[in-house]
């Protein structure tokens, strides 16, 4: 569970933010959640994603997981998260542009996953990719990167998915695609995910929305 | 897959000059240190220049001529030295206090007979490592070691007057007999060469021999001190030789000369251990460098996996074993270099008579593997904590 209190990123301090918005409030997140984070660009939602992910500490508040805050968290707990709690999609995707796809998806499957890499391949076959699997990804276009950094984050026995933009770029078919595949991933896993997205709501697939 | 990605911008040319100075290092290095350890061998009484032992006695000059007791050493002269710093080891030679004859009679050799002087010193400041060097009144021989001059002069003697010249090997087997006279007693015992010093100038004996011929047939009970056996701490050259002008004091000029050139390779091996050590730590820095460069490089790449939930150690343990492998690669070459490097050095001190070990020091070894693994180490321990900063 995830538990965050007043928290208020610095850059953001300085701006009225509507009724709705959750900075500055207290709520929490279950594991077991399906969230939409909708927000126009520019109200924090790559901000939300990197404070809960532990890349941010300029925010005021608290934000715990299972009870413990994370500013106390040391290296070790940040890194067993993110291996077996956490799995993310990137808003800049973080892929590495001089492997190939096949290897991309191989760095992540290496530090453990409950598929088996033959398993990996059917997902990224699924969304349209499988002819590709020995091109660099620096040399894909920017839609077939996402689909690949989707594939890449469903690989690990997540508890909970952060999505930051993740369809951005995608058709509505390829979109209808990858949201099947998570949240039939996260269904697998019983996990939950929080999706950021700049208006969407995916025919209300999912259990909650939140506001910036 | 993973070392790839990090080491794929790694600088090939900045890394082959830095393995070229680790190898002139430890090539240095480890030469240096088998060289010293050979010097240092010589304290250990393995011999490669001479040893550290020197014969001392007070010098004669034309006023103490006259006067017998002014060469003695006195008590508390014998104390100051034993105490002295440069000195590590010191005892008295003890001298004959009865009458000496010595006399060969061998085939083909000429007959002769001649009063001798004999010396006696204790064994740990022996220059000679003979067997048999034992003596009780119960055995059939006193064992001799003359000096080695003695051998040059009798030879040159020998060719003079055509008669066959004798080699060490062959005057170990000539049978001698020792006439001892003294208090209105005599007695003859038969002596045989085991040993030949380079320090002595006197035929020497066991002590117990001398103990016993004192004791049986010497007229004076006190036995006068007029030379000295000391080990020298070569180290301390110039303390020894203030100790020896203060006490008036001479020794062989050779035997200083030795201990001189030792004192000077110590000086000069010590300042190229240093400059190697330099080196090396060179190396060890730009190793440092050169890792934090490949991190500022290869940030974005670091950053992905530690994101994607790779651990900093299991990161920068790829740059412990990729720069282990180096150094082991570096250490293997280093050593047929250094045989090679030796062999030309030992064949150009053989031709000065100088013998060293034909194996590498092992200390030298030891100490390029702990240096290699040391910085390899170091430089982990800095990709670490520079790779938790980037988390």
């Amino acid at each position: 569970m995830i538990r965050i209190e007043n928290i208020m990123p610095e850059p953001l301090a300085g701006f009225k933010h509507g009724e709705q918005s959750i900075w500055g409030k207290t709520f929490t997140i279950s594991f077991q959640d399906k969230i939409l984070l909708n927000a126009s660009s520019g109200k924090g939602k790559t901000t939300l994603i990197s404070i809960l992910f532990g890349l941010r500490k300029d925010y005021s508040g608290s934000v715990f997981i299972q009870e413990q805050n994370i500013r106390n968290f040391d290296v070790e707990t940040w890194t067993k998260l993110r291996r077996e709690v956490f799995s993310v999609v990137f808003q800049d995707l973080q892929l590495l542009p001089q492997l190939s796809l096949e290897e991309n998806l191989r760095i992540k499957h290496d530090l453990g996953s409950d598929l088996s890499f033959d398993e990996v391949l059917e997902l990224i076959q699924a969304l349209g990719l499988g002819d590709k699997l020995k091109q660099t990804s620096g040399t894909l276009s920017f839609g077939q990167q996402q689909r690949v950094a989707i594939v890449r984050a469903l690989i690990p026995s997540f508890e909970f998915l952060l999505m930051d933009e993740p369809f951005s770029h995608l058709d509505a078919e390829n979109t209808a695609l990858a949201l099947s595949l998570i949240l039939n991933r996260c269904e697998k896993l019983n996990a939950g995910c929080l999706l950021s997205t700049l208006g969407d709501t995916y025919n209300n697939r999912f259990d909650q929305m939140l506001y910036l | 897959m993973l070392k790839n990605l990090i080491f794929r911008k790694v600088n090939r040319a900045q890394l082959g000059i830095l393995s070229l100075g680790a190898f002139v290092g430890f090539l240095f290095l480890l030469s240096v240190v088998h060289y010293l350890g050979e010097i240092m061998n010589l304290t250990n009484g393995q011999e490669t220049l001479g040893s550290n032992l020197v014969v001392a006695q007070k010098k004669v000059t034309k006023y103490s001529a006259f006067d017998e007791t002014s060469t003695l050493f006195e008590t508390e002269e014998l104390d100051r030295l034993r105490a002295h710093p440069a000195i590590k080891k010191m005892e008295p030679v003890v001298n004959n206090q009865f009458y000496v004859s010595l006399a060969m009679r061998e085939e083909g050799l000429p007959y002769f007979s001649t009063d001798i002087f004999i010396q006696a010193v204790s064994n740990d400041l022996l220059d000679v490592q003979a067997e048999d060097w034992t003596w009780d009144e119960n055995a059939a021989l006193v064992p001799l070691i003359m000096p080695r001059d003695f051998m040059l002069m009798l030879n040159q003697f020998a060719a003079s007057y055509k008669i066959p010249q004798v080699s060490e090997d062959i005057a170990k087997t000539l049978n001698f007999t020792l006439e001892i006279r003294g208090k209105g007693q005599k007695k003859s015992v038969r002596a045989r060469i085991v040993g030949f010093s380079n320090q002595m100038n006197s035929v020497l004996v066991p002590m117990s021999f001398m103990d016993y011929g004192n004791s049986q047939y010497a007229a004076q009970e006190q036995m006068p001190v007029s030379q000295l056996v000391i080990q020298m701490d070569e180290r301390n050259y110039a303390g020894f030789e203030k100790i020896m002008e203060e006490l008036n004091l001479e020794i062989k000029e050779n035997e200083l000369l030795v201990v001189k050139i030792q004192g000077m390779l110590y000086v000069v091996l010590g300042a190229l251990f240093f400059i190697a050590l330099i080196i090396i730590g060179l190396c060890g820095l730009l190793i440092l460098q050169f890792s934090m460069l490949l991190l500022s490089e290869s940030a974005y790449e670091i950053q992905t996996l530690l994101r994607l939930g790779y651990h900093p150690k299991q990161l920068s343990r790829l740059f412990f074993m990729y720069f282990l492998k180096r150094f082991a690669w570096i250490i293997l070459l280093t050593l047929p270099a250094f045989f090679l490097m030796k062999y030309g050095i030992d064949q150009a001190m053989m031709q000065y008579g100088l013998v060293v070990s034909p194996w590498p020091s092992v200390l030298g070894i030891a100490l390029l593997l702990a240096l290699g693994f040391g910085i390899t180490f170091g430089n982990y321990l800095a990709v670490t904590k520079k790779m938790y900063r980037m988390l």
